[in-house]
């Protein structure tokens, strides 16, 4: 007997230290309502952790889906007319159903998805989801098509403020206020989540590093483009997607600016306080805007993939970003691309991507019919 | 042992109970509370029931609301509203995440049989016991309107031609984003002028979506500044003008207002002057009591900054109690949750405090340069030492500072 007990006791020692360590990010978690007034962004980090980016509120919550049992599946996720049953979902038509952003959990390969039922028509041809401030809905869709809401009522999260956000009440040149562009895209990579948007300094466009578990020791630096279809330098537009990608053996990040500008930020000029100069690496063709950058692991090889409002799915092969170490200095005309060439992937229409598993692009898609469907693009196409 | 007997007993008496009562679960939609409820259930098992936790799967099974096809009237890609369940005043209530809407078509099933196979009794069900269905519509536009204009600051009749902001109070929650839509200044001739208001996206509510806060353009106030220039003054002196808000304007559940709301303004001499803080009149109440402090304004004051700029302390601190506002924002009343001692008190003003055209005793709204020695101070803070005796007193406030700090002891 008393064998057993020793047993058991060491047992339940072991259940705990392995506890303790998979807790470890999510220590300073608090359990309760995590007030989000607006859902702008979404992006997964480790261990089923979701990052809110609420430019509303001018902060990031950080919430534990406890969403962690492995799919290690390697089938395609689809689900037709996805804005009519989120309709049904939500007692009302499609045309009052927004989707703001998409995630998929690496984990599970659930899809998240932020949402709000308010007026769809107040979306645009310039006018993004990632505009309308009252997203507070966010679901889950699991891949056999169920839906339901997941609850920020009473959950386990973190909050980081985000300084100095616009003030609302400004407007910018597409008539949305400035304030909706706090925080424009969100990712995460080692320990580190990048958000970029804007800030009322004197040089808006921002990117901001916060140390994950969150704590006070974040960085903010201003960020300047060649933007080549405009022929010009610019600091006030802010970055609309952005991948961590290594070139050249370098950490950067690809920021991807509306009309449509592709620069490459060395991570490592990202210090507290610095206004950092960027490379223009491609000029990716005028009257667009990326609305989401992805790494694709396509056969045993990287590639960049890019999906836009007025443009195909682009595809970008890392070995160009490595020959293009001038960058673009000079003024691109009309609707022309230069700089790091892309293929265009057959697809029209795809307004978010992620990657779902290790043979799937998962794709948000306004199809031919008017229907939005998630659909899964083969990584090896693309 | 016994026990189990005694519970086994009761359960077959209330049983049989029911089966004789032959109430039949019926399903009602409360259109004025935008709620369903299912009442006549058996109230014993209701009960058992409420002690459970039911997941979100188990009272779809049990209750589920949905969206149909307008021709077929079958539910569209069957999948259950998302709403509140909760069990109350022996009915099963379901609040919908959001309210139900005007023109669509909505089933609710209540599956009986259910009912009773979650709380896994063996008895025979009754022949009524099926399950049972209701389709329902939202008639009216969209329901009979509620909500009204409580109150819209400045509550007076006359304005500066530099007026620069109003506060609408409603008596529940609004929507927003049509604010300006539904807002309008008519001239004498009953004509709208032609965007008076700094049209703010988002608009300005506060927390709980009541109260609107609507500048004037500023930068057609503003003198020296191209909207003024180009457009002028969007109030002209010596003029009357209606404040209009129309009834189409809609509260947070889609109801319009109950009626239309109008308020008559009479436009007189532009205010370039700061407040005036030794015309101000102190109303000092007798110790041992808890009469109401009284500050009477020189002048009409901004209404919202007027509640949260003022407060009262002594040497140990802030004191606590009610704040009101009188006599069109010309008067500040403090009454206090404890009797007043006979000592020394402090009243603390943050000196960003408003008139009706924003000049504040920081900062006047439309100086020229060369007059910004008119602004009383910069300091954060006027500081009105008073002392409590036995008599009540009323005098101009004579003796006042300013100071850099803001924080309350």
């Amino acid at each position: 007997m008393p064998k057993i007990y020793t047993f058991l006791i060491i047992l339940s020692f072991t259940f705990l230290n392995v506890n303790a360590y998979n807790d470890g990010l999510t220590d300073n978690f608090t359990r309760g309502k995590a007030a989000v007034k607006s859902i702008s962004t979404l992006t997964f980090g480790p261990e089923g952790i979701l990052f809110i980016g609420d430019s509303k509120s001018g902060s990031v919550v950080a919430i534990d889906t406890e969403d962690k049992e492995p799919n290690n599946s390697k089938k395609p996720f689809t689900l037709q007319n996805v804005e009519a049953k989120i309709a049904s979902l939500l007692g009302t038509t499609s045309d009052d159903i927004i989707i703001h952003d998409l995630a998929a959990n690496p984990i599970s390969q659930n899809l998240y998805l932020a949402v709000s039922r308010g007026d769809a028509s107040s979306v645009g041809s310039w006018k993004l989801p990632n505009d309308i401030n009252y997203a507070q809905i966010l679901l889950k869709i699991a891949p056999d098509g169920h839906i339901g809401e997941v609850s920020l009522d009473n959950i386990s999260h973190s909050i980081a403020n985000i300084p100095s956000p616009k003030q609302e009440g400004q407007r910018n040149w597409r008539k949305s206020d400035k304030r909706t562009e706090t925080i424009t895209d969100l990712a995460y990579d080692n320990g580190k989540l990048y958000v970029a948007g804007i800030s009322n300094e004197e040089f808006a466009s921002s990117l901001r590093i916060l140390p994950f578990p969150f704590s006070d020791q974040s960085t903010f630096s201003t960020i300047e483009i060649w933007h080549a279809a405009h022929g010009k330098f610019e600091t006030e537009a802010p970055i609309r997607t952005f991948l961590p990608f290594e070139v050249n053996n370098t950490p950067q990040l690809l920021a991807a600016y509306t009309c449509t500008p592709l620069v490459s930020i060395p991570i490592s000029a990202l210090k507290q306080g610095n206004h950092v100069k960027t490379k223009t690496l491609a000029e990716l063709g005028a009257g667009n805007i990326p609305l989401d950058i992805i790494k694709v692991n396509a056969s045993g090889k990287d590639k960049i993939l890019i999906a836009n409002t007025n443009r195909t799915l682009m595809s970008i092969d890392p070995d160009d970003l490595s020959k293009h170490t001038k960058g673009l200095t000079e003024k691109v005309n009309g609707y022309s691309a230069a700089g790091v060439p892309y293929t265009s992937i057959p697809q029209v229409g795809v307004l978010q991507i992620d990657n779902l598993n290790q043979d799937f692009v998962v794709a948000l898609k306004r199809m031919p019919n008017g229907s939005l469907d998630i659909i899964s693009i083969p990584s090896k196409r693309v | 042992m016994t026990g189990k007997a005694n519970i086994a007993i009761i359960l077959a008496f209330l049983s049989s109970t029911v089966c004789l009562s032959q109430e039949i679960p019926r399903i009602v939609f409360s259109e004025t509370d935008g709620k369903i409820f299912v009442d006549q259930c058996d109230i014993y098992r209701l009960h058992l029931l409420s002690k459970r936790e039911l997941t979100l799967d188990q009272w779809h099974d049990l209750l589920a609301i949905y969206v149909t096809d307008k021709n077929t009237g079958k539910p569209l890609h069957n999948l259950p509203i998302l709403g509140q369940y909760k069990i109350e005043d022996d009915q099963i209530h379901f609040k919908p995440r959001f309210p139900f809407k005007k023109g669509i078509n909505y089933l609710t099933r209540f599956n009986i049989p259910y009912f009773y196979a979650l709380l896994e009794e063996n008895t025979p069900l009754p022949s009524w016991q099926k399950i049972i269905d209701l389709h329902f519509r939202i008639k009216s536009a969209p329901i009979l309107p509620d909500t009204q204009v409580d109150k819209v600051y400045p509550d007076l009749d006359t304005l500066p031609v530099n007026q620069l902001k109003l506060y609408i109070y409603f008596s529940q929650a609004m929507q927003e984003g049509r604010a300006y839509d539904h807002l309008q200044i008519l001239d004498h001739d009953g004509k709208p002028v032609d965007q008076p208001f700094l049209e703010l996206s988002p608009e300005l509510w506060d927390a709980e979506n009541t109260r609107l806060t609507v500048w004037f353009d500023p930068g057609r106030i503003k003198r020296g500044l191209s909207p003024n220039a180009l457009k002028g003054l969007p109030l002209k002196k010596g003029n009357k003008y209606v404040l209009r808000i129309d009834k189409d304007w809609k509260d947070k559940t889609g109801r319009p207002l109950q009626k239309s709301f109008e308020k008559e303004y009479y436009i007189t001499e532009a205010d370039r002057q700061a407040p005036t803080v030794s015309n101000w009149i102190l109303q000092i109440p007798a110790s041992a009591t808890k009469n109401k402090l009284i500050l009477e304004f020189d002048e009409p004051m901004d209404h919202a900054l007027l509640g949260r700029m003022i407060y009262i302390s002594t040497e140990n601190g802030r004191i606590t109690g009610k704040v009101s506002i009188a006599n069109q924002s010309k008067i500040w009343l403090f009454e206090p949750d404890e009797a007043w001692r006979k000592t020394s008190y402090e009243i603390s003003i943050n000196t960003k405090i408003e008139d009706l055209a924003g000049n504040s005793l920081r900062r006047l709204f439309d100086t020229p340069i060369e007059d910004i020695e008119r602004t009383p101070t910069k300091e954060k803070e006027l500081i009105i030492p008073i002392k409590i005796s036995t008599k009540v007193k009323n005098k101009k406030v004579r003796k006042y500072y300013y100071r850099t700090s803001t924080k309350p002891k």
